[in-house]
């Protein structure tokens, strides 16, 4: 892009502009109340759309006003939807003079050789709060005025003023009585000394005032500044005229010197009060009483239900909420409720759900907060947990909350959600299940079982089974046969462990079954055989050597165990011939040899007896 | 001496006996005054025989009748379990037990079983506790009885004798390992029923504790432990917790 394209365009924008600028502008005039007392101060602002050019307007003519303060100016220059506008305003303070219409002149003004005008504006004077006939009567310090009691301190005033948001109420009604310092001199502090007394209120006090806003006014064409410095809420408690005691400030004057500077700010004093004296001004302190206030307290209009006292609230809200809408069977729901508004909350009563008796209901955690601001506004939060014991739909009703709203003067209902919850059946809880099964639901219209007559076994409960009869005498049995098995095994163990025990137990044995082998007859070998079976009987039984033993030395063995003479003669002689026989068997003659046999048998019988 | 002794134990028979003649007369008329349905006569008069030391399972059983004609269903079931530990096989105490047992709100269902622990319930739950024990003793007999004769008879062969003894010895084991646990559940728990319509049960012996949560009156719990006025309850499904013992009764 070369110089002369960049002037160019440069060219185009300007002629664009211009042409913008010098469109078509508009004057309008306006004040910011159309309805003002006697005490309060206009403002009267012209805007002129479309130019900032116009630097000079002419001074508001007309009835009825002063001007105090003006012109000032404001501009404004800003693109919209991409067309430049640019707008300037004057305001000018005026001070109306007298009650009736205050009127402002329309007015023209040329400009770019065109004539643009402005309307009159008309404005409504009333009679002030203020008036100077209160002032004028007031000559002293102690001079009571409707408004309150004016201190005068020079050429300074100061005064408090009492203003009820209400004159008549009813009854529980939220009544703010906002307390304005009217003064004008130089405050550097201020305090409260006394809180009104109100019979028959309940009083609260509302958030302090740390930072108080001063607006001008005027009274008997003074200027004034008047600054509210404390807010209190009421509510009636009784019907009736009721008053309130004045409330008592202490306020730190400076005593002035001269004209106060008109542009002070109130402000200045409670931020800075030593930069706001200087050092030689004088200052004292000075007692300001408000004016007492009574208010008419109107009793509420009858509600149907005498048993219920709805609050007097305004603006309320009524929410239900509720944290789930489908749950487990005996699993906990919360269910919170709460009512906002303007009014005193703990006068507030929220009905309570209505639920199936299945619903195991909690007491409710309440929660109710009164925020105080410029008005008492509460909240009252009512939490519920319940626990439902069956599973289905479990619907929760709405809620219906009646209270008095004194704006529209009656009784205003407001109802709650509905909800419908569904309980599902949880397979892992493992009681409360209402269910029978179909054996259960079979008995259920059946009595029960007649009692029983008769014989009757008295006793000591058996709890345990160890004493159970059976149980011990079979036991006992047990035992019985143990000790008798280990005793007999005792006594067959030691009869075991010595060898002369054994030979002399088991000499009988061995000398049967040896008389038993003899078969053949007549041959020398059997002889040997009954020979020894004595021999060795009598061995064991006498614990003797059997080899080399003579019947000799048997008869001296038997005759030292004292054994019957006939008897060792007897074995003597048996044993003597079978020495006999043993080496010549043809000396057998007749005798057999089962008689021999027989004999032998007969002696070892006898023999077992005595050894 | 002797002669003094034979007066003592005459009075002393002669005393039981008028006194058992007494309680069959108080019986009697308290099945009199069931009989006329003027039930909370009858449970004075049952109630007096208890207090007087005299237990038995009719009586228990007739109390619970008694308890249950007044709407008592706590005290029903209270005494239906006392019948039930002295006449475990009755069939009136078992029916009228299950009927009352509708009636009570908790119905608190056994958590579902492991095979396993199904099996071994099955398996100690086959007899009753007097049938195992007699079972267990006789194995034992059988054992003894072959090793008796083993010894007697010494030509026996001790090794087959021996055999079986170790044989009958297991299965005395098998059936004692029954004996045992059914001794531990049936006769050394406590058992206790809930009295009052709706109690809490908390987590520690303190009423100013969590409540864990609640039962209702003619439920049966074991007991635990106990801790001044407070009972360690536990029940079937295996929960457990505390509940102060004014609002129920052991069994």
């Amino acid at each position: 892009m070369n110089i002369q394209n960049l002037w160019k365009l440069l060219l185009t924008i300007s002629i664009l502009l211009s042409l913008a600028i010098a469109d078509d502008i508009t004057i309008s005039a306006s004040v910011n109340s159309s309805n003002i007392t006697l005490n309060d101060i206009l403002s009267y602002t012209v805007d002129v759309d479309g130019t900032n050019k116009i630097k000079h307007l002419p001074e508001p003519q007309g009835k009825n006003f002063l001007v105090i303060n003006g012109p000032f100016q404001s501009s404004n220059f800003q693109f919209v939807n991409g067309k430049m506008t640019s707008k300037i305003s004057y305001t000018w303070q005026l001070q109306p003079k007298a009650e009736g219409e205050l009127i402002i002149n329309g007015f023209s003004v040329q400009y770019k050789k065109k004539k643009y005008s402005a309307d009159r504006v008309v404005a409504k004077v009333t009679k002030g709060r203020y008036s100077s006939g209160n002032q004028n009567n007031q000559n002293n310090q102690n001079a009571q005025t409707q408004q309150g009691k004016i201190e005068t301190s020079g050429k300074g005033r100061i005064f408090l003023d009492a203003v009820p948001s209400k004159k008549s109420v009813y009854l529980g009604e939220q009544v703010i009585i906002e307390y304005k310092l009217v003064y004008n001199m130089q405050i550097t502090n201020y305090g409260t000394e006394k809180l009104p007394e109100a019979k028959g209120f309940w009083v609260e006090e509302l958030k302090e005032i740390k930072n108080p806003q001063s607006s001008k006014i005027v009274i008997d064409g003074e200027e004034f500044y008047s600054a509210v410095i404390k807010r209190i809420a009421l509510f009636p408690t009784e019907s009736g005229k009721l008053e309130i005691d004045p409330m008592i400030t202490q306020c730190e004057v400076v005593l002035p010197k001269k004209k106060r500077n008109s542009n002070s700010q109130f402000d200045s004093f409670f931020d800075d009060s030593f930069f706001g004296t200087s050092m030689f001004d004088r200052t004292t302190v000075k007692r300001v009483i408000a004016s007492p206030l009574s208010i008419d307290v109107k009793p509420l209009p009858t509600f149907h239900d005498p048993d219920i006292m709805p609050p007097v609230m305004e603006n309320v809200r009524v929410t239900g909420d509720i944290d789930t809408m489908e749950i487990s069977r005996d699993k906990a729901i919360t269910l919170k409720y709460n009512v906002t508004g303007f009014g005193n909350i703990n006068a507030v009563d929220f009905p309570q759900p209505v639920l199936p008796d299945y619903v195991e209901v909690f007491p409710p955690k309440v929660n109710k907060v009164n925020q105080k601001k410029t008005k008492v506004r509460g909240s009252a939060t009512y939490e519920y947990v319940l626990i439902p014991h069956k599973a289905g739909t479990l619907t929760i009703p709405s809620i219906d909350f009646t209270y008095f709203d004194p704006t529209k003067q009656k009784y205003q209902t407001l109802r709650s959600h509905k909800f419908d919850v569904t309980v599902n059946e949880d397979k892992n809880m493992v009681s409360y299940n209402s269910g029978l099964n179909k054996e259960e639901i079979k008995i259920l219209d059946q009595d029960i079982r007649y009692i029983v007559k008769g014989k009757v076994n008295w006793r000591k409960a058996n709890t345990r089974f160890y004493q159970n009869g059976t149980f011990i005498v079979i036991n006992l049995i047990s035992l019985l046969l143990f000790i008798i098995a280990i005793a007999i095994k005792t006594h067959q163990k030691t009869i075991g462990s010595n060898p002369v025990l054994v030979r002399k137990n088991k000499a009988m044995k061995k000398a049967q079954d040896r008389l038993n082998s003899v078969i053949e007859l007549q041959t020398s070998e059997s002889m040997e055989i009954l020979d020894s079976v004595l021999k060795g009987f009598i061995s064991d039984r006498l614990n003797l050597q059997e080899a080399g033993l003579s019947p000799m030395d048997i008869k001296e063995a038997l005759k030292q165990k004292n054994v019957d003479d006939d008897l060792t003669k007897e074995t003597f002689t048996f044993l003597e011939n079978m020495e006999l026989f043993k080496y010549s068997p043809g000396a057998l003659g007749s005798t057999s040899e089962s008689d021999l046999k027989a004999k032998c048998k007969d002696l070892l019988t006898k023999l077992s007896k005595v050894i | 001496m002797k002669n003094l002794f034979k007066t003592i134990a005459i009075l002393s028979i002669l005393a039981t006996f008028i006194y058992a003649q007494d309680v069959e007369y108080l019986f009697g008329k308290a099945n009199d005054y069931y009989q006329q349905e003027n039930y909370s006569e009858a449970i004075k008069i049952y109630e007096e025989i208890l207090t007087n030391g005299k237990v038995s399972g009719t009586l228990y059983y007739n109390l619970g009748n008694a308890y249950y004609k007044i709407d008592e269903i706590g005290k029903a079931i209270l005494y239906y379990e006392k019948a039930k530990i002295l006449m475990p096989d009755d069939e009136n105490i078992a029916f009228n037990l299950k009927l009352v047992n509708v009636k009570v709100q908790d119905r608190i269902q056994v958590p579902r079983e492991s095979f396993i622990v199904k099996l071994h319930n099955n398996f100690i739950n086959l007899f009753s506790i007097k049938v195992w024990s007699i079972l267990f003793s006789s194995f034992i007999l059988f054992a003894v009885l072959v090793f008796f004769i083993s010894v007697i008879i010494a030509k026996y062969n001790f090794k087959s004798s021996r055999n079986i003894i170790i044989i009958s010895m297991v299965l005395a084991l098998v059936t004692f390992y029954p004996t045992w646990q059914k001794h531990q559940k049936e006769e050394l728990t406590t058992k206790g029923v809930v009295l009052e319509e709706r109690i809490d049960v908390f987590a520690a012996p303190d009423g100013e504790s969590t409540t864990l949560f609640n039962i209702h009156e003619g439920t049966l719990f074991s007991i635990l432990d106990t801790d001044g006025n407070w009972f360690k309850i536990e029940l079937i499904d295996g929960k457990q917790g505390w509940v102060y013992n004014e609002f129920c009764e052991e069994v």
